[in-house]
């Protein structure tokens, strides 16, 4: 469980578990320490990325019971010719009584690409295909829809590669003002940092569920004469695996809305869905009613149904409000007729926006005018 | 108190003499899976990730954006001198920069030593910024912030609430040096059995809540406060970076300390439950449920509930219009030490075991096992059954379906009570959305929207909408030269809950490189509120700015002539007038200088002054 519990008293740390492998496709010894090795590649052409910035950073805590941070140590190398890095040992000095390594990030930045870490990707969730040796990091090339605002967050930079993403923080400012419902003047748009082989980048694809249930299916199989306008569920972002589609009634409250959120292959699998479905619907067991895991929620505002289908790897909650559905069958009627459909689910080209051009800071320092 | 007392006791010998099946059932989870303790929510995961989601959450960005014509944002940079800082600041900064864990995105470029010098090799100078100066972004003086507050850890003891009484300005624990505190003393580990050892550390601190209030602590919301306030009205731009990344700093700390009240062994004050094994070394002990979080959601995906409901419910006013009532509660917002200790049971704060008469119905024997509800919220506990029941092990569920605790049987028979792998995932999916909630609701108290506000730069006159916002409101007019400079031109206190109409607020036309700046102070509530400030720089039409029009390229009358900046005799970022009760009185007195909102005129009227 903790591979080299050496002891508080002695002069080494605790060293937890890794939480990556030891190597692709074949059993070798993991551990936070290292050495960790790899090459960086293009993540289209397969082609070596020369002069990569690679930082490894292990991190310690310390305390008993009341624990906290007790720093971190950083190295930083290049990838040679090959988009070879190797990163050493770590030194794990002492640092005191009651210490533990308990991290290795690794963070791989090279401009005209979406940086790389080793805990996590920049569409969201945790990464699962680190390795401690013949680690392959595939650079993606930067696209016109990336967010320079989800770049920086993802990031989540160590001083040496904030150094290299100075340049990103204006534009980040931007795009996050935009994301976030600002209102200022657009402005001319700009291109996007090049990659340096000038190759274009692909577009992003986004997941596209309208088509699982249609306005008329709906009123088909409710009875409900009038409109309903088609838009999406803001509380959590559209991505190439998942999208919530809100089907609000025209003039009428939200007891008459019918809401569907699909998920389909997204990175990790269906574990996080499954435990967002019970947290959502707490109580409720899983049933064979739609596929053998479906979960039926009925309230007096609203009727919840969600399933699984492992086998599309798809997940669905559909929540149909108490006047729309007048019963629990209602709604379960409406998401059969989902899962019936699960092939309807497609992919759309995100929409390129414009971006704003880098507003010029012609106040440094301009402090406190947050 | 004496049952609770047991209940520790209990807690403790059931940990020592069952460390096996501890470790199996539901303490070692988070080492399982990744195995790393952490300290209330784990610092440089969990924490941060909340603290991120509470920025994207709140109207933080957006207001600074549109208050400094989209100049600054949470990705700015903002540089700290350390030559700028008192010694005990810097000490504690110095200290908090060694244990952060630089891949959370909180450490700085910059600092003493990093710039080595032009001989060095390139890649020495990697950090280097300029001489010693700090460079990070807002965000990342924010989490660092978060960081800072375990350094040292003893900082984590006023992270508490009473359990008996939330509103208490001190909590104690006072089961726990007896059970914990002599071991941990002998052993002489860590800063808490440190600080046991030299004050003999009774078991409690000062609270939360009393921490909200603490006039000596430097990052304490009232230190906070101060600094945000001058990153607003400082004179250079230099001392106005130092007071936003201190302020900031200070804000990263109390987002800390707001969200360790989502932790029910924090909100009800049960300092025991920090004590778990983590792992069979010797001394390895955490709290089972930060383990939990950090292990599985890691830095990137926390967990949530969705909305049932498919329209846009998202919050438009800070939850309420005091730091002490986000913990405590105001109006419909229960306050977030009272949900989670009133909701959420905690690792050593659950009922003792019970002998139950297995012909009792589900609901009848989760009564007998919770007895006197054990400090959980009536709608929780009515309607809670065991279940499966009768069986010698299955779950706690609330009325409403939730898994409270789990239970099994132990070598007495009796039916006990122990908080397991689902119901730690239940906790974590209700109450770090609720953490998140709170802190993304301090953001928006502490950075306030500035008010509709209409300047007419050729005739001087300011239109400020005051109908919602501040309290005992204070207009300050800048202006700011080409090297940062800010000027005050004059303090006006100004008419909350109406329309204020300011005439010869400024000299027309605005000198050339000069920028216009409004600042606004005053307090969140009418009692106990923040005093704040909030400032706007507004933007003046193109053909304003070069092309005066007849009427405003004459200088306006007597007292703004006296505004021009160099013109006032006194220093810069002194207020060019004597101030009566902290309000500037050049020119024209108050009455004449504010009127009620009349209709808006376009021109700076001497005759007008009077604003009727």
């Amino acid at each position: 469980m903790v591979t080299a519990a050496l002891g508080l008293c002695a002069c080494s740390p605790i060293v937890r578990d890794a939480n990556f492998v030891g190597a692709r496709d074949q059993v070798a010894d993991v551990t936070l320490e290292g050495p960790f090795d790899g090459q960086v590649v293009d993540a289209t052409t397969a082609e070596p990325i020369q002069g990569a910035t690679v930082v490894g950073v292990w991190s310690y805590d310390q305390g008993d019971g009341l624990l906290g941070p007790a720093g971190s140590e950083t190295v930083e190398v290049k990838t040679d010719q090959a988009g070879r890095y190797r990163l050493p040992k770590a030194k794990l000095r002492q640092r005191g009584v009651a210490v533990r390594l308990v991290a290795f990030e690794l963070v791989a930045y090279k401009r005209g690409y979406v940086a790389y870490r080793s805990d996590a990707v920049m569409e969201g969730g945790a990464r699962a295909d680190f390795s401690l040796r013949q680690n392959k990091v595939a650079l993606r090339k930067w696209r016109e829809s990336d967010s320079h605002a989800d770049h920086l967050l993802f990031m989540a930079a160590p001083p040496e590669i904030q150094q290299l993403a100075k340049w990103e923080r204006d534009q980040a400012n931007l795009d996050l003002y935009r994301s976030l419902g600002g209102d200022a003047a657009p402005a001319p748009t700009t291109p996007a940092p090049a990659s340096e082989d000038g190759l274009d980048a692909p577009a992003m694809e986004l997941l596209d569920a309208t088509a699982l249930l249609p306005p008329d299916e709906v009123r088909k199989r409710t009875g409900y004469a009038e409109a309903f306008e088609v838009k999406e569920l803001g509380d959590l972002a559209r991505t190439h695996f998942y999208h919530g589609v809100h089907l609000q009634a025209v003039g009428r409250d939200e007891t008459y809305d019918v809401a569907y959120r699909v998920w389909k292959s997204p990175p990790g699998g269906l574990d996080g869905v499954r435990e967002t479905f019970e947290a959502t619907l707490p109580g409720v067991a899983p049933t064979g009613e739609i596929t053998d895991t479906t979960w039926v929620y009925d309230s007096e505002d609203v009727r919840a149904v969600a399933f699984l289908d492992p086998e599309q790897e798809v997940g669905l909650l559909l929540t149909c409000g108490a006047q729309q559905c007048v019963d629990i069958e209602s709604a379960i009627i409406l998401a059969k007729f989902a899962a019936d459909r699960l092939e309807s689910i497609a992919f759309e080209e995100a929409p390129r926006e414009a971006t704003p051009a880098v507003v010029p800071v012609t106040a440094p320092g301009v402090g406190g005018t947050p | 108190m004496i049952v609770r007392a047991r209940v520790r006791r209990r807690f403790h010998r059931y940990v020592r003499r069952s460390l096996g099946r501890y470790l199996s059932a539901s303490v070692l989870i988070g080492t399982a899976l990744l195995g790393r303790p952490a300290s209330a929510w784990d610092p440089s995961t969990t924490h941060v990730a909340m603290t991120q989601r509470a920025v994207l959450q709140s109207q933080l960005h957006v207001r600074w954006m549109d208050q400094s014509g989209l100049t600054r944002g949470v990705f700015s940079a903002i540089r700290l001198h350390p030559d700028d800082l008192d010694p005990q600041l810097r000490r504690m900064l110095t200290v908090a920069l060694r244990r952060v864990h630089e891949a959370s995105g909180a450490a700085p470029l910059g600092g003493p030593g990093a710039c080595p010098g032009a001989s060095a090799p390139p890649s020495t100078q990697a950090r280097c910024v300029d001489g010693d100066v700090w460079e990070l972004d807002a965000l990342g003086w924010l989490k660092l912030g978060v960081a800072l507050e375990t350094a040292p850890r003893t900082r984590l003891l006023h992270h508490f609430a009473s359990a008996t009484d939330p509103a208490a300005a001190t909590w104690a624990d006072p089961e726990l040096p007896a059970a914990v505190l002599r071991a941990k003393a002998r052993r002489a580990e860590g800063a808490l059995a440190r600080a046991a050892n030299r004050s003999a550390f009774s078991g409690g601190a000062t609270s939360a809540v009393g921490w909200l209030s603490d006039a000596e602590d430097p990052w304490a919301p009232p230190a906070t406060v101060d600094h945000l306030r001058q990153a607003s009205l400082a004179p250079d731009a230099r001392t106005r970076d130092r007071e936003l990344a201190l302020g900031l700093l200070g804000l990263g700390a109390l987002l800390h300390v707001v969200q360790d009240q989502s932790v029910p062994a924090h909100a009800r004050g049960d300092l025991t439950a920090f004590f778990a094994p983590l792992s069979p070394t010797r001394g390895d002990r955490g709290l089972p449920l930060q383990e939990y979080a950090r292990a599985l959601y890691g830095r990137v995906t926390l967990p949530g509930t969705l909305s049932l409901s498919p329209r846009d419910t998202q919050r438009s006013a800070p939850l309420a219009p005091t730091l002490h009532q986000h913990l405590l509660g105001y109006g419909e917002y229960q306050g977030l030490t009272r949900f989670a200790a009133t909701n959420f049971w905690s690792e050593s704060s659950l009922p003792a075991p019970k002998a139950l008469d297995t012909s009792l119905s589900a609901t009848d024997a989760a009564a007998a096992l919770i007895g006197e509800g054990a400090g959980l919220a009536e709608a929780e506990l009515d309607g809670a059954e065991l279940s499966p029941w009768p069986a010698p092990q299955g779950y706690l569920r609330s009325g409403t379906g939730r898994g409270l605790a789990a239970f099994d049987t132990d070598e007495e028979g009796r039916i006990r009570l122990f908080l397991d792998r689902r119901v730690y995932r239940d906790q974590a999916a209700h109450l770090i959305p609720a953490g998140i909630e709170a802190s993304a609701s301090v953001l928006d108290l502490l950075f306030p929207a500035f008010p509709d506000t209409t300047v007419d730069f050729e005739a001087g006159i300011i239109d400020i909408d005051l109908r919602e916002g501040l309290h005992a409101p204070v207009l300050t007019v800048l202006v700011e030269d080409e090297t940062g400079l800010r000027t005050p031109l004059q303090r006006i206190a100004l008419r909350a809950g109406e329309r204020n109409h300011i005439v010869d607020a400024f000299q027309t036309p605005l000198p050339e490189n000069r920028r216009l700046l409004l600042s606004l102070e005053g307090a969140t509530a009418p009692e106990h509120g923040l005093s704040l400030a909030t400032s706007f720089e507004p933007v003046p039409p193109a053909a304003a700015m070069t092309v005066p029009t007849a009427a405003t390229a004459e200088p306006a009358a007597a007292p703004a002539e006296s505004n021009v900046p160099g013109a006032s005799s006194g220093a810069p970022g002194t207020l060019p007038s004597t101030t009566t009760d902290g309000v500037g009185t050049q020119g024209p007195s108050q009455g004449e200088l504010i009127a009620p909102f009349p209709a808006k005129r376009t021109a700076a009227p001497k005759a007008d002054a009077a604003g009727n």
